[in-house]
């Protein structure tokens, strides 16, 4: 590990180790820090620096794993796996829509292909003022859905989306001509497509896994009602 | 370097470290990160007569010292996994086991039948265990004779390769069921599927996994498996693949030493392929710190001098 930025109540860190993969926007890799929690998890990239040679990722502080993450110092050592999974496409003017966490991946598109609007909500505003990356940044946080800040002031083109399945799935039911990519969470063990633990129906019924065929769907493809 | 051959099921293993069912699919994605030729044995994910689509998610939850799952044994039919995926298995280079499982017997006759006219693999598993399934016509875990009758049906239409039974840790009393299945021309055991667990959402009050139940795997069960075992192995003198708990090269030494002629990993290969690709190359080093030449060495030396102090 070589950096952590923490936001002021240490609820959020971004977290830098000494490693690039060639990770492209919307992959992720897999983590697991000392011997406990057993179980490794997903996390998306943030941020990959080639030149400098690291990778950052951007931690909510919420439970076993990650409430250790954010309090992590430099050296310490993380083992990761990836990166994993499929990327977003490439997309001229892409709208973002991105729900706490989900902020990873979009950060990583913004940066690497740009966009035309980006949305972001958060759960606290202290999360909202870490993540204020960028100038033009149409935020909300607390009750405030972005998916009624995004409704309020819809905007044409692509749309691509990372944060929780209610939100993704409000987004791929919106009745937009555009097509919609959705970064979805699920449950990991492997995060290669081996044990079948983080299935995806699809509306033609077929089981994708969103490790290996994923985490970037098409929204209107998804069986949504199998999955939330 | 120690030698780590291992001789059972009149087979020999390159070494004792066997691949358990499920948590590595059926091997394909894992034999892009590991050489299978370092493994002992892999076992294929159950498959069962036709295609099932498993459970809908969630179907895993963490539990800190270990998982949860609850997959609902999703695979493709006997039939496609014998045309499509059995014959690229073939080509791991290691001892390759298939998995099996049914709701009435006339499942496990029509996929023993099958199996008897297929090559490519080297023993049959018959998983009498699955936590995951909405109950079928049978129960073998919870019935004995049931369990003994699925054996008999199985080597009525499979005699070519050894058949091994895959009882659940909570099938009891587990003598019963060994010997049920032991009289009914069980060639050896695959001891244990996993235990069942649960976990529950104390915001929203619900289960989390969608069926609520699953296999609860974790390095913390081990001491519960290896007693269990070592009871099993006062009842029969059949090879047993010891499974559940086991993470490193010395849990291998310390299965044996409680009986097991096998070790199965499962957890292990799902989260950390490269650590399961090491425990051989540990093992020896195990065994060459303790100055043994052989597994087969130092199993014979250390039951010697446990018979000697007791
Ligand atoms: C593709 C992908 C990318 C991801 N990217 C990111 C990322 O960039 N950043 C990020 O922070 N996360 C990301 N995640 C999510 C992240 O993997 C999980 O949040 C992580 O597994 C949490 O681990 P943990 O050990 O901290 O939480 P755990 O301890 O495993 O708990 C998980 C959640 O359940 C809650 N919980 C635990 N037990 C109970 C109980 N009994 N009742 C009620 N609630 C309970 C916890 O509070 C927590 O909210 C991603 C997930 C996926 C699938
Ligand atoms: C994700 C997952 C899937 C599994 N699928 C199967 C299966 O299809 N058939 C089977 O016999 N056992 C299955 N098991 C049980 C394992 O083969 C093994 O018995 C159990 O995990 C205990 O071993 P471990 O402690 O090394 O993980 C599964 C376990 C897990 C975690
Ligand atoms: S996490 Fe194992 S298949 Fe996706």
């Amino acid at each position: 590990m070589e950096s952590v930025t923490r936001s002021e109540s240490k609820s959020m860190a971004l977290v830098s180790v000494g490693h690039s993969g060639k990770a492209a926007p919307g992959q992720f890799y897999m983590i697991k820090c000392g011997d406990f929690p057993v179980v490794p998890r997903p996390y998306s990239v943030f941020y990959e620096d080639l030149a400098g040679g690291t990778t950052t990722f951007l931690i909510k502080a919420r439970g076993l794993q990650t409430s250790q993450l954010v309090e992590m110092k430099p050296g310490d050592v993380l083992k990761i796996r990836g990166p994993l999974g499929s990327p977003f496409p490439s997309l001229v003017n892409a709208v973002l829509v991105a729900g706490g966490c989900g902020f990873a991946p979009l950060h990583f598109y913004a940066r690497q292909y740009g966009y035309s609007s980006f949305f972001l909500g958060t759960e606290t505003y202290e999360e909202l003022a870490f993540l204020c990356l960028f100038d033009d940044l149409k935020e909300t946080h607390g009750d405030n859905m972005v998916t009624d800040l995004f409704m309020e002031s819809p905007v044409d083109g692509p749309l691509i989306a990372c944060g929780p399945s209610r939100m993704l799935r409000t987004l791929s039911e919106t009745d937009r001509k555009d097509p919609v990519y959705v970064s979805l969470e699920s449950r990991m063990a492997c995060g290669t497509g081996m044990c079948l633990g983080c299935p995806a129906k699809m509306k033609d019924g077929t089981i994708l896994l969103v490790c290996k065929d994923g985490p970037v769907f098409s929204g209107r493809d998804v069986d949504w009602e199998w999955l939330t | 370097m120690a030698d780590l051959r291992v001789r059972e099921f009149g087979l020999e293993f390159a070494n004792p470290v066997v691949v358990s069912s499920g948590p590595t699919g059926f091997g394909p994605i894992l034999a892009e990160t590991v050489d299978m030729r370092r493994i002992g044995a892999f076992t294929c994910k159950t498959v069962t007569r036709k295609k099932r689509e498993g459970n809908p998610p969630p179907r895993l939850v963490d539990c800190g010292y270990g998982i949860i799952a609850s997959i609902g044994l999703q695979n493709p039919g006997i039939e496609e996994f014998v045309r499509e995926t059995l014959p690229s298995a073939d080509a791991f280079g290691t001892r390759l086991i298939v998995s099996i499982a049914g709701f009435c017997l006339e499942d496990f006759a029509q996929m023993a039948s099958l199996l008897e006219t297929v090559h490519g693999f080297d023993i049959l598993e018959l998983n009498l265990s699955c936590p995951n399934v909405e109950s079928g016509l049978m129960n073998p875990s919870e019935d004995p004779r049931c369990a003994g009758s699925i054996v008999a049906e199985v080597k009525k239409h499979f005699a070519s390769r050894p058949v091994t039974v895959k009882l659940s840790p909570e099938s009891l009393p587990q003598d019963t069921f060994i010997r049920s299945c032991e009289s009914s021309g069980a060639d050896g055991f695959t001891l244990f599927n996993a235990y069942h667990g649960a976990r529950f959402d104390i915001n929203t009050g619900r289960p989390f996994l969608r069926r609520t139940e699953g296999a609860y795997s974790s390095p913390a069960l081990k001491p519960i498996v290896l007693k269990k075992i070592r009871d099993a192995r006062h009842v029969t003198d059949r090879p047993i693949i010891a499974t559940g708990g086991a993470s490193t090269a010395e849990d291998i030494l310390e299965f044996i030493l409680a009986g097991a002629s096998l070790v199965g990993f499962g957890l292990v290969g799902m989260i950390d392929p490269e650590a399961l690709e090491e425990l051989p190359l540990h093992l020896e080093r195990c065994l060459e710190a303790r100055g043994f030449v052989s597994l087969d060495e130092y199993c014979r030396y250390l039951r010697r001098t446990a018979e000697h102090g007791r």
